[in-house]
């Protein structure tokens, strides 16, 4: 049986608060490394990750930015027909793991590029490399403790 | 306005692929449709998941039997979504009463942007299927609007929703990226995109889609000659190419696509080969027995 963690965040404008954690009989899509073999080094964007005791990355996929809630809508031009727009927080998400024995945390992750960075990055170099930093990290519960901590 | 302006009815399984546990589950939910408006819903929510199998690669069996789909009957007091007067001139400043409290000009300045309280969207569709994945937010107003995001919502007034509500399922269910070159800085500032669909890396035979490359060995495929607009073509090599395509992500240029064309770029367009690729490749686990 496929085990999961169902985790849902708040972003108020300021912080990324975590609101529940809970762990469900489902599946989940797969790593990205499985989607894009290779390419989960030196990218830019935010993240979802599994991590283990020692902060390894046991599972990473890409999430949408959660500081700011950007929504895409038809324009009805039909020369630009999507556009984009910012709405004011508060805004919510979902993210999945797969609830693996060796996970301890859940941590949404901001890669950034360095300022002056290079564009074309197949291959980073120490100095291309994002600029990584933790928006939250959330400890999952050990085996035998429930959900809520207890 | 809000919850007490409805009811959450029953939740029907209008595609059945294996239990929830193991499947990747779509759940459509009914927006400003009164009682007697379900019926309705109903049919709009079967031509969405009907709309949704006609699309390559949603017609393989690999990814058919790996996606449920499901419709979520909730009723609201009134029809249609609050019509506040708009910044750019849109609205009429009617409002309807609205179990999920969808208006357009969501952001205060915008018509078109349509959306309601994405929060409570989740808690009610956790108290009926918590092994979802995927919400869709239908709204039953005649005026073209819609948002994407984790949860996706759109009008069934515009002739083209269903497709809309496509191209937002590649961002939301797939983390794939908009190939369209407008709306931002002109060239991509920088930095390896994680979306597995556009690329800073303008080498057919180095960018993160190479095992699907059919280009020739030019680099990039196709650079765009003018970076203060949209590439306006034609496209120099056949309709089905993968290589490196300048022009993507909001940006004229140093952004990549993989082919001429795909839905992530233009609604109308099928998925490209990289798009399908990464669709099928997310769908696999969850068509496993």
């Amino acid at each position: 049986m496929d085990e999961a963690y169902r985790l849902i965040f708040s972003f108020d404008g300021e912080r990324v608060q975590l609101q529940s954690m809970e762990k469900l009989a489902m599946r989940v899509p797969p790593a990205i490394a499985a989607v894009s073999p290779g390419a989960e080094a030196g990218l830019v964007g935010h993240f979802v990750e599994l991590r283990d005791a020692e902060g390894a990355a046991l599972y990473q996929r890409p999430i949408a930015p959660p500081e700011a809630l950007r929504l895409e809508y038809p324009t009805g031009d039909p020369e630009r027909p999507l556009g984009r727009a910012e709405a004011a927080a508060p805004a919510t998400m979902s993210v999945l793991v797969p609830a693996r024995e060796a996970g301890r945390s859940v941590a949404l992750v901001e890669a950034a590029a360095p300022p002056g960075g290079d564009a074309a990055g197949a291959e980073p170099t120490a100095e291309s490399a994002p600029v990584r930093r933790d928006l939250i990290s959330v400890a999952l519960p050990a085996a035998g403790e429930t959900d809520d901590g207890r | 306005m809000g919850a007490d302006d409805g009811a959450v009815g029953r939740l029907t399984e209008i595609v059945n692929a294996g239990s929830p546990e193991k499947r990747w589950n779509l759940v459509i939910v009914a927006e400003g449709y009164r009682e007697a408006e379900l019926a309705q819903f109903a049919i709009d929510a079967h031509s969405l998941a009907d709309r949704l199998f006609l699309e390559p690669p949603f017609t393989e069996p690999r990814v058919r039997r790996a996606i449920n789909v499901y419709r979520l009957d909730v009723r609201s007091t009134q029809s249609g979504a609050d019509k506040p007067r708009c910044a750019d001139g849109g609205g009429t400043g009617t409002q309807a009463a609205t179990f999920f409290d969808a208006r357009f000009c969501f952001d205060g300045s915008t018509q078109r942007l349509l959306a309601g309280n994405s929060a409570l969207a989740m808690a009610t569709v956790s108290r009926a299927l918590p092994q979802w994945h995927q919400i869709l937010m239908l709204v039953n107003d005649s005026e073209r609007g819609g948002a994407g995001g984790q949860v996706g919502w759109f009008s069934n007034g515009g002739a083209d929703w269903r497709e809309v509500a496509i191209h937002e399922l590649g961002h939301s269910a797939f983390h794939l990226a908009d190939e369209y070159d407008y709306g931002g800085p002109a060239s991509w500032p920088g930095g390896e995109p994680a979306e597995p669909n556009v690329s800073a890396e303008p080498d057919p035979s180095r960018v993160k889609w190479r095992a699907l490359v059919n280009a020739g060995p030019a680099s990039p495929t196709r650079a765009n000659p003018d970076c203060a607009r949209t590439d306006p073509g034609p496209n120099p090599v056949a309709a089905d190419i993968v290589g490196t395509f300048e022009g993507a992500r909001y940006s004229h240029c140093a952004a990549y696509r993989p082919a001429w064309n795909c839905k992530m770029r233009n609604t109308a367009a099928p998925f490209c080969p990289v798009c399908a690729d990464v669709i099928v490749g997310t769908m696999a686990p969850f068509a496993r027995p």
